[in-house]
């Protein structure tokens, strides 16, 4: 039988990912679709969540799953933590004399979580989801908590959210995760879907408000909505995160945005089009915390 | 009239959130409140009281609190909100600019607390007016008159500085000429 491996060098930003999304096609080629994950020391969330959308849509397409192959301990450990493995997507192949184990509750994590496509379901869901963010903001955000930037978060999550059953017409998933990089803390939240994608959203309310790139700055910066006659969703959720000093990296399907402050400029963007094609909408919001 | 928004709800189902989220959320609540402000009399104040509630989210607010002042301009009440925290008062100032945007139509609400924009108002109020309403709301009533005299404005326009608050539903008069704040 042919076997298709791919083997990513990192996992740890949204750049990295779209090397992945770049060889996704390959793993349709052969009937053992296998990711090599030997070289990965470190996962961030928005790959996280965004490979569990892969292996959705393969799964859902091939009705075969990927094989994780070589995870070491603490990639196992992660996924574990992270409540990826028990979605059953993959097979997961560890590392010889790596039992998979998951290691102790962390309260400064939301666990990968389902927002399910259907209104009640979604809504339910979102209302579990900042219940918990609430029960562990403190644990989350450490020395930068503030009851402010909890009730900010929380506008963030529900909006976030709330895009995946108005408007995606698929479930998606939303994740949360704390860890350290050189410059500081972060706090990283992603929610993404492998729905129609905003250009499909505006499509299919036949409202025309652009295309590809310079529609998705368009939403972050302009109050438009495809179901609604008007609405704010994503522009607020970007004046929020503007408002945090946040980053957010907005894709769908083959566009991209990223936004961040500048100390001369303001809020700038970055667009990218003729990206691969990948299903649905992904976003990804991270605030730098405090040292201490 | 006053309405504890926490309990529009709660008390029915026995749940409790201090989050306000969702649009299916919000239309639940605002039907509730429909409900109790359709035995309000004209020209009452209805009271928004939203004690013990951390977030509105903007769907939230667009459902709920753009539908009722869309109301109390239809069924002449007036709407005041209560106890706002600093997302809550955002959320809901970011939400009537959008709806006043959309509807091409102006849109205010007088509110209790103190605003992080120094005044007692959201919604799009010309500098002019909101000192006006600001007047009102401490004075708690006065005359054209005597409101052109204190901002040295002409009695022409303070009439329609007023026109405009009367409106927004941010102020109120009675068969005397006589101003009221709504706060």
């Amino acid at each position: 039988m042919q076997s298709e491996t791919i083997s990513p060098e990192a996992l740890n930003d949204v750049y990295s990912f779209e090397n992945i999304i770049s060889l996704e096609q390959s793993l349709y080629a052969g009937e053992n679709a296998k990711i090599d994950l030997s070289k990965i020391k470190f996962i961030n969330p928005y790959c996280a969540v965004n490979l569990l959308l892969l292996g959705k849509n393969y799964l859902k397409k091939t009705g075969g799953k990927i094989s994780l192959i070589n995870l070491s301990p603490e990639i196992s450990s992660y996924l574990e933590r992270m409540d990826f493995i028990k979605r059953n997507i993959f097979s997961i192949e560890p590392s010889a004399n790596n039992k998979l184990s998951r290691s102790g509750m962390s309260k400064s994590i939301i666990e990968i979580t389902d927002i399910p496509g259907k209104e009640r379901e979604s809504v339910k869901a979102i209302t579990n989801v900042v219940a918990l963010f609430r029960k562990r903001a403190e644990f989350i955000f450490k020395s930068s908590f503030s009851e402010n930037n909890t009730d900010n978060f929380i506008t963030v999550i529900s909006e976030m959210c709330q895009n995946i059953f108005e408007h995606s017409l698929d479930s998606g998933y939303v994740a949360l995760q704390t860890y350290k990089t050189a410059k500081g803390p972060v706090v990283h939240l992603v929610v993404a879907d492998s729905g129609i994608g905003i250009e499909g959203s505006f499509v299919r309310m036949n409202k025309n408000c652009g295309k590809g790139s310079d529609l998705l700055v368009k939403a972050l910066t302009t109050p438009i909505s495809s179901k609604r006659e008007f609405g704010y969703g994503l522009c607020r959720v970007n004046k929020i995160v503007e408002q945090m000093n946040g980053n957010l990296y907005l894709r769908s399907n083959s566009d991209s945005v990223a936004a961040m402050n500048s100390p001369k400029n303001g809020r700038i963007f970055f667009s990218k089009s003729n990206l691969p094609f990948f299903q649905g909408t992904q976003i990804s919001f991270f605030i730098m915390g405090t040292n201490s | 009239m006053t309405i504890f928004v926490k309990d529009l709800i709660a008390k029915k189902s026995g749940k409790s959130s201090s989050d306000l989220l969702t649009r299916p959320v919000g239309k639940k609540y605002y039907q509730s409140a429909e409900k109790k402000i359709s035995s309000a009399m004209k020209g009452e104040v209805v009271i928004l009281d939203f004690m013990d509630i951390k977030v509105i989210d903007p769907s939230f607010a667009d459902e709920f609190v753009i539908n009722i002042v869309k109301l109390s301009h239809s069924k002449d009440f007036y709407v005041r909100l209560r106890n706002l925290t600093k997302s809550a008062q955002s959320n809901i100032s970011a939400i009537i600019d959008s709806y006043t945007d959309f509807a091409k139509k102006d849109y205010a609400v007088a509110v209790e607390d103190l605003l992080d924009n120094g005044t007692h108002f959201l919604g799009n109020i010309g500098l002019q007016e909101k000192e006006i309403a600001e007047f009102l709301r401490i004075n708690k009533t006065a005359s054209t008159k005597a409101i052109s005299d204190n901002f040295s404005f002409t009695e022409s326009k303070t009439v329609n500085c007023l026109k405009t608050l009367e409106k927004l539903r941010i102020v109120r008069t009675d068969e005397t000429g006589k101003y009221f704040s709504v706060l």
